[in-house]
C-alpha cells in the first residue's frame, strides 16, 4: 500500500514511470531514418496544433503525422494491453511466469491470421485474428469448467491443449501454402508495428480501451482473486465469477492488438514482473504502472527496431532480445524474483 | 430448543465421492462462547467449519446463524457475518501483511472502489488486536508461520465478524504464539465481541480455552461408527479418559492440577 515508505527514490521511479509514455513519445517522434532535424520536427508539430500553415515539405508532415505519430499510438496501445493482460493474468493464475497467450490467445491469432492470408483472402486478417483467437480463449475457459467452477490449473492445462491444436492446425496451413503466403504468414507470426495507421489504431482502439478500463477499475480485486479461490470465497467474493471477467477483459485488450499487429512476445510477460519487483505485488499500483510503463517500453524498443540495424525488425523480435536478458537479470538480482 | 443467537446446526450431512464423512451433524453454539471442535485428522472438523462458513455446500442439512439460514445469503453477507481462518496458506505473491489483511474488508468495498481510508484503519485495528502491528508493511510469504497466522486472523477480523472460526489456528506456530492465540481469541469472547468456533488438536489446550467442547471421530471407510459426535458440552464432562479412547484410540490419564484438568497420555 505504501509505495517508497522505506526507500524515497522509489518514489521518483513512480512518478517517472507514470510519465515514461511521454518521453518514449518524444523520442521516438525525433528518432527516424528519414532525417528530419528535431528542432524541425518540433516546430511542425507544433505548427500542426495551432493549425497554422507551415512551409516544410509535404513529404515531412506525412512522416510525422502518418507514419511515426500512428506508429507510437500503436506501439503505446499494443504495449499498454498486453501488460495489463499480462498483469491480469498473472493474477488470476497467481503465476508470475504466464503471459497473454497462456489460454490460447496468440495460437488461435495466429491461426486465423494464416487462414486469411493464405486459404481464404476474402476475409480480412484482423477480423479472422480476432475471431480465432477469442475462439481459442473460450475454448479453454470451457473445457477447463465443471460444475461451475474453474479451477486454475484445469484452464492452465487447457491453454496448453488449446495451443497445442491451433499450433497444429497452423502448421498444417504452412505446410499446404506457396512459399509467398508463407513468408507473409512468418512475417505475421513475428509481430510488427510497420504497417500502423490511424485506422488500425481506430479499429483496435474500442475493445483494447475497454479490456485495460474493467482491469483498472477492478484491479484491487485482483489482490483477492491472487489470494486463492478459497481465501477469496471466504472473504465474500465469488471467485468464479471475477476470474470469469479478469479473462474476459484481458482477452479483449490483448486479443484486439495482436489481431492487428501479431504476436509479440515477452511485453506481457516481463513487464507486470518488473514492476511487481520494484513496487510489490499490490495491483492498485501495478495495474496503473503497466499500462503507463508498457506502453512506453513498446514505443523504445519499436524505435529500435525501426532504426537500431540497418533494416527494419519485426519488433516482436526486439521486445525478445531485449526482454530476456532484462528479466534474466532482475530475475537473479532480486531475491527469489519478487515471488516465491 | 433453538435460541434466537448463535449457530444452530441441523442435521448436516456430507458424502465425499460416496464416502460419508459427517453424519447428521446436529449441534448448537451459544453466542459468546468459545467452542472447540476435537477430533483426530480427517474426523471432519475442517470440512464442518467450511460447512458454516458457506465454502462448502453440505449434501443435507441446514446451517442458521442468528436464525438465518445461510444458504439463503450471499457470500458477502456471510462474510460480514462470519470470519474464517483458513488451515493451508499460501501466497505466490509477495503481498505485504496489510495488503492481505485488506482483503478481508472485501465485502465493504463496492466493486469499482479500492480500499479507503476507513478500510486502511479497519486493517490496522485488527492487526493490533492480534498484536500483529510491527509486520505490517512486512512480506506475508517471509514472515514466519506464526506471523502469517496471526495475518490471517486479522483478516477475518477485519471483515468485522460477530462469528470467527478458526481452523488450527495453534498448527504452525511456537508454544508462546499458541497461548497468545488462544488467550486473544478467549479475549474476543469474553468481551462479548464475537462468538469463537475453532478446530484444534491438543486436547489440553480444548480443556483450558473452552467453554464447550465437540469431541468428534472419524467414521465411514469401513468403520462401524456412523455418528461423528462423541461428546459435547462442558470441558470437564467432554474430556474423560473414555471418551478420549473413543475419539483417538489411546489411553490417557487425567490430572487435577491446581483445579485445573490435564490430560497426558498413557
Amino acid at each position: 500500500m505504501t509505495v517508497g515508505s522505506q526507500m524515497p527514490y522509489k518514489k521518483y521511479i513512480y512518478i517517472f514511470l507514470l510519465i515514461s509514455p511521454l518521453i518514449a513519445m518524444v523520442l521516438s517522434l525525433l528518432i527516424g531514418k528519414f532525417a528530419i532535424a528535431p528542432g524541425d520536427v518540433i516546430r511542425l508539430v507544433i505548427f500542426n496544433l495551432l493549425a497554422a500553415e507551415t512551409s516544410y515539405p509535404g513529404v515531412y508532415h506525412t512522416v510525422i503525422f502518418e507514419v511515426r505519430l500512428p506508429r507510437i499510438f500503436l506501439g503505446m496501445l499494443v504495449g499498454a494491453s498486453l501488460s495489463v493482460a499480462g498483469a491480469a493474468f498473472q493474477g488470476i493464475f497467481r503465476n508470475p511466469l504466464v503471459s497473454p497467450y497462456i489460454l490460447g490467445l496468440s495460437s488461435g491469432a495466429a491461426f486465423g491470421a494464416a487462414l486469411a492470408l493464405a486459404v481464404a483472402p476474402q476475409f480480412p486478417v484482423q477480423i479472422s485474428a480476432l475471431f480465432f483467437s477469442l475462439v481459442a480463449v473460450g475454448f479453454a475457459y470451457y473445457i477447463a469448467t465443471s460444475r461451475g467452477s474453474t479451477p486454475i490449473i484445469s484452464l492452465l492445462l487447457a491453454g496448453v491443449i488449446v495451443s497445442a491444436v491451433f499450433d497444429s492446425l497452423l502448421s498444417i496451413i504452412q505446410m499446404a501454402v506457396n512459399e509467398r503466403a508463407l513468408q507473409s504468414i512468418v512475417y505475421w507470426l513475428m509481430g510488427s508495428l510497420a504497417a500502423a495507421s490511424w485506422s488500425k489504431i481506430y479499429s483496435a482502439l474500442p475493445m483494447s480501451l475497454l479490456g485495460c478500463a474493467v482491469i483498472f477499475l477492478l484491479r484491487w480485486r485482483l489482490n483477492v482473486l491472487a489470494m486463492g479461490d478459497e481465501e477469496a470465497r471466504s472473504v465474500g467474493m465469488n471467485p468464479e465469477l471475477y476470474k470469469a471477467v479478469f479473462v474476459v477483459a484481458a482477452s479483449l485488450a490483448a486479443s484486439s492488438v495482436v489481431s492487428v499487429v501479431g504476436i509479440i512476445g515477452f511485453v506481457g510477460l516481463v513487464i507486470p514482473h518488473m514492476i511487481r519487483m520494484i513496487f510489490g505485488p499490490d495491483h492498485t499500483h501495478l495495474i496503473p504502472l503497466c499500462i503507463t510503463f508498457g506502453a512506453a517500453f513498446m514505443v523504445l524498443v519499436d524505435v529500435i527496431a525501426r532504426v537500431g540495424m540497418g533494416f527494419e525488425v519485426p519488433v516482436g523480435v526486439i521486445t525478445t532480445l531485449i526482454g530476456a536478458p532484462f528479466f534474466a537479470y532482475l530475475l537473479r538480482s532480486t531475491r527469489s524474483g519478487g515471488w516465491e | 430448543m433453538i435460541s434466537d443467537t448463535g449457530i444452530l446446526i441441523d442435521g448436516i450431512s456430507l458424502s465425499y465421492n460416496g464416502r460419508s464423512v459427517l453424519n447428521n451433524i446436529c449441534m448448537e453454539f451459544e453466542k459468546g462462547r468459545v467452542i472447540t471442535l476435537l477430533g483426530p485428522n480427517g474426523c471432519g472438523k475442517t470440512t464442518l467449519l467450511k460447512i458454516i462458513n458457506g465454502l462448502l455446500p453440505p449434501t443435507s442439512g441446514r446451517v442458521y446463524v442468528d436464525c438465518r439460514d445461510t444458504r439463503s445469503m450471499g457470500p458477502r453477507e456471510i462474510a460480514k457475518l462470519m470470519g474464517h481462518v483458513p488451515q493451508a496458506q499460501r501466497s505466490t505473491f509477495p503481498f505485504t501483511v496489510l495488503d492481505v489483511v485488506l482483503t478481508g474488508r472485501f465485502s465493504y468495498i463496492s466493486p469499482l472502489s479500492k480500499p479507503g481510508k476507513r478500510d486502511l484503519e479497519k486493517a490496522y485495528r485488527a492487526l493490533e488486536m492480534v498484536g500483529a502491528l510491527h509486520i505490517a508493511d512486512r512480506p506475508y510469504n517471509q514472515v514466519s508461520g506464526g506471523e502469517r497466522q496471526l495475518a490471517m486472523i486479522a483478516r477475518a477480523l477485519a471483515q468485522e465478524p460477530s462469528f470467527l472460526l478458526l481452523d488450527e489456528p495453534t498448527s504452525y506456530l511456537d508454544f508462546r504464539n499458541q497461548i497468545r492465540i488462544l488467550k486473544t481469541v478467549r479475549r474476543f469472547a469474553e468481551s462479548g465481541l464475537m462468538t469463537v468456533v475453532m478446530s484444534l488438536h491438543d486436547p489440553n489446550h480444548a480443556l483450558m480455552f473452552s467453554d464447550k467442547i465437540v469431541l468428534m471421530r472419524k467414521i465411514g471407510d469401513g468403520l462401524s461408527e456412523m455418528k461423528n459426535i462423541i461428546a459435547m458440552g462442558a470441558p470437564e464432562d467432554v474430556m474423560t479418559s473414555e471418551n478420549i479412547r473413543a475419539a483417538y484410540g489411546i489411553d490417557v490419564e487425567m490430572l487435577e492440577v491446581k483445579g485445573r484438568r490435564l490430560l497426558l497420555p498413557k
